[in-house]
């Protein structure tokens, strides 16, 4: 009949078992080498576990945050063109005629100011219009 | 009878088969190994690479044309666009429905398109606004995807279409600055290595090699939006009045050489979702740099400046006109058909005569004719960056064809070819003291790796001080004739030459078409600015006529935006 020999514990081993089939003698230090080793490799994969999942979630996370970023940028982008668009001359000459009703000004004057005199004189004044062939 | 549990005995021709047998498995599995590891291992890692790698091009983003004072007149802004994968889509009906209430499009649309991208995706919206594709994104919608996609926006709207030049599809430049400086815009484009998954998805915390892309660099022009938009608006009036086919105005700072503006018609509209078309690619070349024409009575400036810097002629050297000239036996005659009489070189300018500027051309001799007509830049490409630039043309003594007949019409600006540019170029000259200034369009390059300043380079000397001083002088009594006075602008004073030039055609010039222009330097005395104005085949046929008050409507929008006060009253 075929069997397996487990080790026996210590304390029946040292009192006296009886002979014939003896257990094989196991040290105390290679127990617990190899339970510290079990226990130490399973935290080990347990660490390696927390930290792959760490890293899954964190790359996830970037991947997220780089989407949002570069939609931010677009919108970003979009706002600035919209900024251009508002400050456009073809947008202030439409908003200057067709809104606010305003018409080309005549020729500008221009005013000579003497330091020693608080007087204005007013050097060139025109009423021609400066796009007269417009 | 055998005792239990003792071992048969050894039989040692099975354990040496047994022996020999591992022995070769491990010598077969070494083998293989070697041939993996070592013999085949580029090829195998190249294909395992290639099972497993994502390599995905990151577009950079394209650098922006701005002009002289910061104003962007070409940008790249990033939209998203929206695709669907109806077999993923689970409940169709409300994802259309959602989608239509962000996007503003028809559920119907919406549903059919969903139920026809069975199995590819199919694109149901471009150019979606972020905030919409926030709102997608926030919504979780299965079965639907937004991708970025870049677009070439003009704030400005079509300003100085055939100056910045459009791109195509792929975002890489097609004419103008856009083909040019395609480099320095279009910057470098990124990697992104991945690992992927057998579904193709990338493996979040595989290896990842990720090499930026470089963005473009920004380029700031020299010319100005409210000058080239008043230029544009001028052109396009000069031509409609005058019933003419095309134009250009050219505007440039005499010392620095830099563009200010440069219209011309015809010309195409520039748009976001602009697309090339063959027929039209006539209209998309900047025609100010690549088609040359014949400048007319504008040359006769140059024959004159020449003459007097040669000291062969001086402004009131007197000659003798009457109203023909015969040059190997071919008769030359003034624009009126009139004799003047005895008549001094200022005269010659005021009154146009092209026997005058014949027989100044006579007195400095060809040698001498031509090697200023080189040193004003004529004949040689100005080096703007712009594509497809011609150098223009014109025969020398050099050349076996040239004769006498060519030194005499050369003088008053036929039988030669020159681009618009460098005719203002050349006038510019004589409003810089003589100095020539290559002509500039690029003034600054922000890139990444800083601000790049593009300052104004020196061509060559070309005359004197004192000859460029007595041209202006010349040019200002061109400018202060009767007969233009209705051009006048009351405080300023300007210098100026008209320039009508008969078009040449396959059989011959054509008489009564015209290229009709006129050039300016204003305010005097030190002029700030150069203008070319030119209306092809108009109507009144003369330059006079057709071009000066143009030139009269830009200068007025010059003075009055660069605040310059009248100097005289």
């Amino acid at each position: 009949m075929a069997g397996i020999a487990l080790p026996l514990p210590r304390w029946r081993a040292r009192s006296g078992a009886p002979t014939g089939l003896r257990a094989p003698q196991v040290s105390e230090q290679l127990v617990l080498w190899i339970g510290g080793s079990l226990l130490f490799l399973t935290a080990v994969l347990n660490f390696y576990v927390f930290q792959v999942s760490v890293v899954a979630t964190s790359a996830y996370e970037v991947q997220a945050l780089q989407r949002e970023q570069d939609v931010w940028r677009g919108r970003n982008q979009q706002l600035q063109l919209e900024v251009a668009k508002a400050r456009s001359l073809r947008w202030v000459e439409y908003s200057a005629n067709q809104q606010l009703g305003m018409a080309t000004g005549d020729l500008p004057i221009y005013l000579t100011v003497d330091p020693g005199n608080s007087a204005v004189n007013t050097s060139y004044t025109s009423t021609k219009s400066l796009r007269g062939d417009d | 009878m055998q005792a239990a549990g003792a071992a048969p005995a050894a039989q040692p021709w099975r354990l040496a088969a047994l022996g020999l047998g591992m022995a070769a498995f491990a010598t077969l599995v070494a083998q293989h190994l070697f041939w993996y590891q070592v013999a085949d291992q580029a090829k195998l890692t190249a294909v395992a690479a290639e099972t497993h790698e994502q390599r995905q091009g990151i577009a950079s983003e394209r650098g922006a044309l701005l002009d002289s004072g910061g104003h962007p007149l070409a940008v790249t802004v990033t939209y998203q666009s929206v695709r669907v994968l109806g077999s993923q889509i689970r409940d169709p009906e409300k994802t259309a429905g959602r989608l239509a209430q962000i996007l503003g499009l028809p559920v119907d649309e919406l549903l059919r398109k969903i139920r026809e991208a069975d199995r590819e995706w199919k694109l149901v919206a471009d150019h979606v606004s972020s905030a919409q594709a926030s709102q997608i994104e926030a919504a979780h919608l299965p079965g639907v995807d937004l991708r970025p996609v870049r677009m070439r926006e003009y704030p400005e709207g079509s300003l100085a279409p055939q100056i910045l030049g459009f791109v195509g599809i792929d975002g890489r430049g097609l004419s103008g600055l856009e083909l040019t400086q395609d480099e320095v815009l279009a910057g470098k484009p990124g990697l992104l290595v991945t690992e992927r998954d057998t579904e193709g998805g990338e493996i979040v915390v595989g290896r990842k090699e990720l090499l930026p892309a470089l963005k473009g660099a920004d380029l700031v022009l020299t010319l100005d939006r409210y000058l080239q938009r008043s230029a544009e608006r001028i052109l396009a009036q000069a031509v409609r009045e005058n019933k003419g086919t095309g134009g250009v105005i050219g505007i440039m700072d005499p010392t620095t050489g830099a563009i200010l503006a440069l219209a011309s018609q015809p010309t195409f509209q520039l748009s976001p979702d602009l697309q090339f078309d063959p027929r039209q690619a006539a209209l998309y070349k900047p025609s100010p740099v690549t088609d040359t024409y014949e400048p007319g009575s504008v040359l006769k400036l140059i024959t004159v400046a020449a003459g007097i810097e040669e000291s062969a002629v001086g402004p009131d050297t007197k000659y003798f006109d009457s109203g023909e000239a015969r040059i190997d036996g071919i008769a030359i005659r003034n624009w009126d058909g009139r004799g003047y009489g005895t008549v001094t070189v200022r005269q010659i300018l005021q009154f146009s005569l092209n026997t005058g500027a014949q027989w100044v051309a006579g007195q400095l001799g060809p040698d001498r004719f031509y090697h200023y007509l080189d040193k004003f830049g004529f004949g040689r490409l100005t080096r703007v960056p712009l594509n497809g630039e011609a150098p223009g043309s014109y025969r020398t003594p050099e050349d076996p064809t040239w004769g006498r007949l060519d030194l005499a019409t050369n003088a008053y600006g036929q039988s030669i070819a020159a681009t618009p540019l460098q005719v203002l170029s050349a006038v510019a000259t004589l409003g810089n003291g003589g100095v020539r200034m290559r002509p500039q369009l690029v003034r600054e390059i922000r890139g990444p790796a800083g601000i790049q300043t593009i300052k104004p380079e020196v061509a060559e000397r070309v005359v004197s001080p004192d000859t460029a001083e007595t041209m202006l002088d010349l040019m200002r009594s061109v400018w202060d004739q009767q007969s233009l006075q209705t051009n006048w602008i009351a405080g300023y004073s300007i210098a100026g030459k008209s320039g009508t030039a008969d078009i040449a055609g396959p059989g011959g010039y054509n008489l009564g078409k015209t290229y009709a222009s006129f050039v300016g330097l204003g305010p005097l005395p030190n002029p700030r600015f150069a203008v070319l104005v030119r209306v092809d085949q108009p109507e009144t046929t003369w330059g006079g006529l057709a071009a000066a008050p143009a030139l009269k409507a830009m200068f007025q929008e010059i003075f009055t935006y660069e605040r310059i006060p009248p100097s005289r009253s």
